[in-house]
């Protein structure tokens, strides 16, 4: 179950357009943070331990999807969050890179709130699947 | 797809953050353009990301037409480094043509960003979206329940030293009503800065079509102004500083033989001036206005001159210019005559400091807030006064037959029985008796109805009302002054006193 999301993108918009989205598909009492640069997303990823997927925007200030996934990787704790990337319409090349940085799965924006629920629900099966294993 | 966007409810939030967006877009693209940017790769990767941005959004809100004119924009600086003249043209008309879009797509209702915080930037994360009628109809119901006060208050006088306790508890009241009113203006104030960056691009379009090199520099962009007082202030310094590109900053020849820096400046200050006012100062290094010259102007096209002498009156005289031909900009918006008389309605006013040879200053001073009320014109015996329209419930022309005279008041006969009459000029002593024709105007209040008469009814405006000084005296039919034009001073009527006034003619209180 899903408990606490941490949504990074700098547009104001998106944010809210990913709480109508949870709020409508995932259970009631999650939690999201919000971050609107990777630089603000590291800190709270460093004050949040218990985050349980990551949706990151690619195309922000200060520091950016890429950079952030870059600098997230050698922290264990940050590493094992799944991450979801969203990159927008003509720019794929961005999406490869992400996952090659260790993203767990992409999407394009513009996308459809039903696409971004069933990347959230694959997502977190496999993350759960893994972890049964690993225990 | 036949499908709204799901997220139909964020178009408001989508049209204000992308305005906010295009905005940064415009400002580095006119930093870039004249080369004033501190460093223009990071600006441009900056553009590209705002660009990219409004692109994804307005694919995620469905609007292909913004998405396509973005990505065509992105693409455009993608690989540049550097700019010529045209291609940033090309790119601000791009600008332009999103705006199109954007208004398009929100349907041309304007909103406020509401925030304790107006002036720190990055509001976009703990601001509130408003709707401008909003605000607008809780500043109007305060307005009017502080009328209603003041009555209130004044029957409680009468009652004298028995109602002591309701007196002191209205004064609490009403001091609380105050203060909600002030806080309601001040839900309206916003930056200067987006006023800025439209008159830096004015500076850019003008320039360039004027073939003159000119900086353009702002400060002081924080500064907060009513946003009901925006568009005035728009207009008017949109017309300064235009006539500042093609009348005041000489051409490089002039400027050189003067001695000057080849490149002209153009430089716009903000500033609270007042407790309750603002100053913005529009200054240029350029020859400063020619009096000759405009007295000339003036005098070819006929047009009638008070003073000669009088550089201000001359230079906001209407349908002057000292341009022989007219170009595309000229013809935009209203005239700089207009602008003047409309800042002076809302209770501001211009200064002037002309130097010839080294450049103008103007200075417009606005208050920080207003609290406007539309007016119904009416004149009676050759006399103008105002009457708040929101008390006015119908309007008709009275001929000699529909008067009838009982008990020496006028009165007309309407379906449910007679309208008494109150008649303007002889309540404000202009006239002896009540008049035989004209125009009455009912209003109606705590369920009483009364028409006024008076001669003809004239335009209606929205002005800003100046409560009487109490070294007036009490007179209590009067709202307060309004200035509806250049030098025109009306009385504006209290609807709620005009009800209470004694009917009959040369009847005393």
């Amino acid at each position: 179950m899903i408990r606490k999301i941490l949504v990074v993108d700098d547009s104001q918009l998106l944010h809210k357009m990913y709480e109508l989205v949870l709020r409508r598909y995932v259970v009631h009492g999650t939690t999201i943070l919000h971050a609107y640069d990777g630089v603000q997303a590291l800190d709270l990823a460093g004050i949040h331990t218990d985050i349980d997927l990551i949706l990151l925007d690619v195309n922000m200030p200060n520091m950016n999807g890429i950079e952030f996934l870059r600098l997230r990787n050698p922290n264990p704790v940050l590493a094992c969050i799944p991450v979801i990337v969203i990159s927008t319409e003509g720019k794929e090349r961005d999406a490869t890179l992400a996952l090659s940085e260790g993203a767990a799965d992409y999407l394009t924006k513009p996308f459809d709130p039903s696409e971004l629920h069933a990347k959230i629900e694959l997502i977190l099966d496999k993350w759960n699947g893994a972890n049964r294993a690993n225990g | 797809m036949g499908d709204p966007s799901p997220f139909g409810d964020l178009l408001e939030e989508f049209v204000i953050e992308s305005y906010r967006r295009l905005e940064a877009v415009e400002q580095a693209l006119l930093q870039i353009g004249e080369h004033t940017a501190e460093n223009t790769p990071e600006a441009l990767a900056n553009v590209r990301r705002e660009l990219h941005t409004i692109k994804g959004n307005a694919g995620m809100m469905g609007f292909r037409d913004i998405q396509n004119r973005t990505h065509w924009m992105e693409d455009a600086i993608s690989g540049n480094q550097r700019f010529t003249a045209e291609q940033t043209s090309l790119l601000l008309l791009g600008v332009d043509e999103v705006r199109v879009l954007l208004r398009a797509a929100a349907g041309d209702d304007s909103t406020i960003e509401a925030s304790s915080e107006a002036a720190i930037p990055d509001t976009a994360q703990s601001g509130l979206l408003v709707q401008v009628a909003a605000v607008d109809a809780i500043v109007e119901l305060l307005a009017d329940s502080m009328i209603l006060g003041s009555r209130l208050s004044r029957q409680i006088e009468l009652l004298g030293e028995p109602a002591e306790a309701v007196s002191l508890a209205w004064e609490a009241l009403e001091k609380t009503l105050t203060t909600i009113h002030r806080r309601a203006l001040a839900l309206r104030l916003v930056p200067l800065n987006p006023l800025f960056a439209s008159l830096h691009r004015i500076v850019h379009d003008e320039s360039l079509s004027e073939e003159k090199d000119i900086q353009f520099s702002a400060s002081g962009g924080d500064t907060l102004l009513d946003k009901s007082l925006l568009d005035v202030a728009a207009e008017a310094l949109g017309h300064i500083v235009r006539n500042a590109v093609i009348h005041g900053i000489e051409p490089m020849k002039t400027r050189l033989a003067r001695d000057k820096f080849p490149a002209g400046t153009i430089r716009v200050t903000a500033f609270a001036s007042g407790a309750e006012e603002i100053c913005v100062t529009v200054e240029d290094d350029g020859g400063g206005i020619d009096h000759e010259r405009l007295l000339m102007a003036a005098k070819r096209k006929g047009l009638i001159v008070d003073d000669p002498d009088d550089l201000e009156s001359l230079l906001y005289l209407p349908g002057l210019s000292t341009r022989e031909e007219t170009t595309l900009s000229s013809g935009r918006g209203i005239g700089l005559s207009a602008c003047i008389s409309a800042v002076r309605r809302l209770g501001g006013r211009i200064e002037l400091d002309n130097r010839i040879a080294e450049g103008t200053t103007f200075r417009l001073y606005l208050p920080m807030q207003v609290s406007m009320i539309r007016l119904m014109l009416i004149e009676a015996d050759d006399a103008r006064y105002a009457i708040p329209l929101s008390a006015v419930s119908s309007v008709a022309r009275m001929t000699r037959k529909d008067l009838h005279v009982i008990n020496g008041a006028g009165a007309i006969g309407r379906r449910r029985g007679f309208l008494p009459l109150l008649d303007v000029g002889v309540t404000f002593g202009t006239s002896a008796k009540i008049r035989e024709e004209g125009t009455v105007v009912t209003l109606s209040a705590g369920g009483k109805r009364r028409g006024l008469l008076f001669d003809r009814p004239g335009a209606v405006l929205d002005c800003v009302v100046k409560p009487l000084d109490p070294i007036c005296g009490g007179e209590t039919s009067i709202l307060g002054t309004t200035i509806v034009s250049e030098g025109v001073v009306l009385l504006a009527l209290d609807p709620i006193a005009m009800m209470e006034r004694p009917l009959a003619a040369g009847a005393s209180v």
